[in-house]
């Protein structure tokens, strides 16, 4: 277990930003998610020491990271805002940083070096940070929070402000940080992204968690909600007709060569999809699960 | 355990600052406009003046006008410009302690500004002066009291900053009502206060002051009882605690940071 | 409905006059700065204090002088003759304001433009049908909303008590007058630091070193002219340097003559004090023209 958090809750005055938070997470890569206002910034904050609960405990690698500076030598955080040393070049600021590590001469040149190389910085980094794109920035932003070679690793909005390319870039060196053992704990209101890096999920709304796991496990758990599978065939009416006759099926919308269906028992209907295909002849070009998408599932949770 | 390292390379971040930009042509506004006025009016109004009283109102200006507001400039900046940057993230997330960071950051300031203040004050003292005199020491002494009162003066806005949002209006008022005000009423107990009346019971106890009419004012606010020890300890006081507290406060309170700008 | 039947139209409506824009900006200044909970909380203090000390002065000068009792150890010079209550509250008010002024000007004059250059506003204001000129104004107005509120409220407030309590109604025109004698000086500091504090906005991109060079800028001659007057300056001219010392003069001449106030300010040549605030005002303006007029509209 990385984090801990028990019976957490924070406040600010009459704002409430997290209320009754009890959460572990283990090893590996998570995401966490949530609309803007969700509380997942106030959850990095108590996570990366900033803040102090006001209720509650937070542990992480088994300290309490408001009162263990010692913590840092194992996480590496990279913040949501958009603040630098503009007068730095991205080299100066990822060695200043870096040498709070206790690391220096050509250990720290050394450290620098691999860091910049893994965010792809390494040609501009003699170039002053006010001349850089945002998604440079970003990425100076991810360096420094990389150079000492931490365990574990806390993102709080890495791809905002990047080109396609860069969050190809970032989401692969995110995937690859994941392979090399470490922990990641990446937070984004952009769902499909963190699909991208990850199947391990935690949704925070209105300061509460409202579901954590495999996106598939949570998806399991909706079970109100009738999954919708979408077919496409070329005999779409006979299709619908036959798949309505049995009762796996609860409702059914033609649109065009296109079948929605909602089913509560969805592999029961996949079982009788080849008896279809093979006793009434009609071809099926198409079958996809429209609700096990992370948008299907937040949305779900916090309608 | 003290964090060395981490101590040095955040004073070495706040020196560098010191030193850079608008903030370097601040400080050297600060640490020259007395000189120069004064310089100026030698010029145009008093050449008749002495050396002595020439001196005496160059350490008034810069002991009145450039310590304080110079402490005042960079002492709401040790974490204020942190803070304000929201780069306080990066430090507050370093294996050093935060006690330690604005202790770092302080010293880092101080020296940043004793690089311009020694050598201003050295000229200051020394123009005008003959040859032979150029080798005595005692024309440095006020460039030592000037850079302790600097330092005290430092602790108490920088710790100002570790409690209010606003230190710099705080900071305002203080240099206004306590430094300008109330250190020129009777000395019964308020201008004790004040940092810059210490300063000056301890320069007119151990030195003597060029201008006599800077001499009969300060006189005037100088309680009886007050030596040289008793404002030298007032000060330590002063400057020690404001730093305690403020290293304390640092290490124990919180300090969000807003989100993104964009 | 066709393309060109949906296309875009420019608005045909009613618009604001041109004082309208400035007044706008004015406004929005002002709500953002009365914003902050802390200027509102500051503000009041200081009018709440200033009136306090003003009604407490005016009171006890009334006490004594009915008592006959002289007021030596207020007021330099004092010695007989003929003392006003409210004339030397007025007078006494005027030789206070460099305790505050500096501070209010700094505090919320000085961010007015510092903080539209570093939200970079200025494009936002200059792609639209807005003049410098009115940028300008409407900036200035919100500038010496606060500082005219600092001075001019206390002695209407202390005027207001004076005629509440007056036997008769006999002397209100009189002690209005009086009152206009000490706002006039009020106006004129106002303006002065108004202009000041926005010409050091306008080249700031930082509200709080904005602040803090407003502050250092105007408090700086008020120390020099105190160290340094009569032992490196002995020509009284020098002490128009002060803002204060210069308001303090020409409230001296336009309120009615009175026994003890400070020696200083009847020093120094009236034009001089007049010179200085048009200086003040004038630097002011020359940063303004400078730096406003040179904001570019980059797309």
């Amino acid at each position: 277990m990385i984090v801990d958090f028990d019976s957490v809750a924070k406040w600010y005055g009459r704002i409430v930003g997290l209320v009754d938070v009890s959460l572990q997470l283990e090893p590996g890569v998570t995401g966490l998610l949530g609309p803007n206002g969700a509380g997942k910034s106030t959850f990095l904050k108590l996570l990366t020491g900033q803040l102090a609960p006001s209720q509650g405990r937070v542990e992480v690698l088994g300290v309490d990271p408001f009162r263990t500076p010692s913590l840092f030598r194992r996480l590496g955080f990279c913040p949501e805002q958009d603040a630098f040393y503009e007068s730095m070049t991205g080299r100066e600021f990822v060695t200043y940083l870096g040498g709070y590590f206790g690391m220096h001469g050509s250990t720290l040149r050394g450290a620098v070096d691999v860091a910049l190389d893994r965010v792809g910085l390494i040609e501009e980094s003699d170039r002053k940070i006010r001349g850089y794109s945002k998604g440079m920035r970003q990425r100076i932003k991810l360096a420094q929070a990389l150079v000492h070679d931490p365990e574990l690793i806390v993102l709080d909005e890495p791809l905002t402000g990047m080109d396609p390319m860069g969050r190809r870039r970032t989401i692969d060196l995110l995937r690859e940080l994941g392979d090399e053992g470490r922990s990641v704990l990446v937070s984004s209101h952009v769902l499909h992204e963190v699909e991208a890096v990850t199947s391990r999920v935690v949704l925070i709304y209105q300061g509460r968690v409202r579901a954590h796991g495999a996106i598939s496990e949570i998806r399991a758990f909706l079970d109100r909600y009738p999954h919708r599978i979408l077919l496409r065939s070329p005999r779409a009416r006979d299709l619908a007709r036959e798949l309505m006759a049995g009762e796996a099926v609860v409702g059914v919308r033609l649109d065009g060569d296109r079948v929605h269906l909602e089913t509560r028992s969805p592999d029961e209907l996949y079982a009788a999809l080849p008896r279809l295909v093979l006793e009434k002849g009609i071809d099926i070009e198409e079958l996809a699960s429209e609700d096990a998408s992370l948008d299907a599932i937040f949305e779900y949770l916090v309608s | 355990m003290i964090p060395l390292n981490g101590i040095l390379l955040s004073a070495r971040h706040a020196a560098r600052s010191c030193m850079r930009g608008k903030r370097l042509f601040a400080l050297l506004a600060l640490v020259s406009l007395p000189l120069i006025l004064t310089a100026l009016s030698r010029i145009f109004d008093t050449p008749t003046m002495s050396a002595n009283e020439f001196h005496g109102v160059v350490l008034m200006l810069m002991f009145l006008f450039t310590v304080p507001f110079s402490a005042l400039l960079l002492g709401v900046g040790v974490l204020g410009d942190e803070l304000e940057g929201r780069t306080v993230t990066y430090l507050w997330t370093r294996p050093v302690g935060r006690g330690w960071t604005y202790l770092g950051r302080y010293l880092g300031s101080g020296f940043g500004y004793a690089v311009l203040f020694v050598p201003a004050m050295f000229i200051a003292l020394h123009v005008q002066t003959p040859v032979a005199a150029l080798g005595d020491v005692s024309r440095l002494r006020p460039i030592a009291i000037g850079l302790g009162g600097f330092f005290v003066y430092l602790a108490l806005f920088a710790m100002l900053r570790t409690l209010l949002k606003k230190a710099l209006v705080a900071g305002m008022f203080y240099t206004l009502v306590v430094d300008l005000a109330v250190s020129r009423m009777p000395a019964v107990g308020a201008a004790k206060l004040s940092v810059w009346h210490h300063m000056m019971v301890v320069h007119c106890s151990a030195f003597e002051m060029g201008s006599a009419r800077v001499t009969a004012r300060l006189a005037q606010t100088i309680a009886p009882g007050e030596t040289f020890t008793t404002s030298v300890v007032s000060l330590a006081s002063i400057g020690l605690g404001s730093l305690a507290l403020g290293m304390w406060m640092a290490r124990t309170r919180e300090y969000p940071v807003a989100g993104a700008v964009a | 409905m066709s393309v060109d039947q949906a296309a875009y139209r420019p608005y045909e409506g009613t618009r604001r006059p041109g004082h309208g824009v400035v007044f706008a900006i004015a406004e929005t200044s002002i709500r953002r700065v009365m914003r902050q909970k802390w200027i509102r909380s500051l503000t009041l203090t200081i009018v709440v204090i200033n009136v306090a000390i003003g009604a407490i002065m005016n009171i006890s000068l009334n006490t004594r002088i009915r008592n006959g009792m002289t007021v030596g150890d207020m007021i330099e010079n004092a010695g007989g003759g003929d003392l006003d209550a409210f004339v030397m509250t007025l007078r006494g008010f005027l030789s206070m304001l460099y305790l505050f002024a500096p501070v209010i000007a700094a505090l919320t004059a000085g961010p007015l433009i510092a903080e539209d250059r570093r939200a970079r506003a200025l494009p936002l204001y200059f792609s639209r049908p807005i003049r410098h000129w009115q940028y300008v104004a409407g900036k200035m107005i919100a500038a010496g909303f606060f500082l005219a509120a600092m001075t001019l409220l206390p002695p209407f407030a202390v005027f207001g008590m004076e005629i509440a309590n007056a036997p008769d109604m006999s002397q209100v025109g009189q002690r209005f007058g009086e009152l206009l004698g000490a706002w006039v000086p009020c106006v004129l500091i106002t303006v002065a630091l108004a202009s000041f504090s926005l010409g050091i906005s306008s080249l700031m991109d930082r509200t709080t070193a904005a602040s803090m060079l407003v502050f250092c800028v105007v408090i700086f001659p008020v120390i020099a002219v105190n160290a340094a007057y009569g032992s490196v300056f002995t020509n009284p001219a020098w002490l128009a340097l002060d803002p204060f010392n210069s308001i303090v003069r020409i409230g001296h001449e336009l309120l009615p003559p009175t026994a003890g106030q400070t020696i200083d300010a009847y020093d120094i040549p009236l034009a001089n004090a007049w010179q200085s605030l048009a200086g003040w005002t004038a630097a002011g303006l020359l940063m303004l023209g400078w730096r406003i007029r040179n904001v570019e509209v980059v797309t």
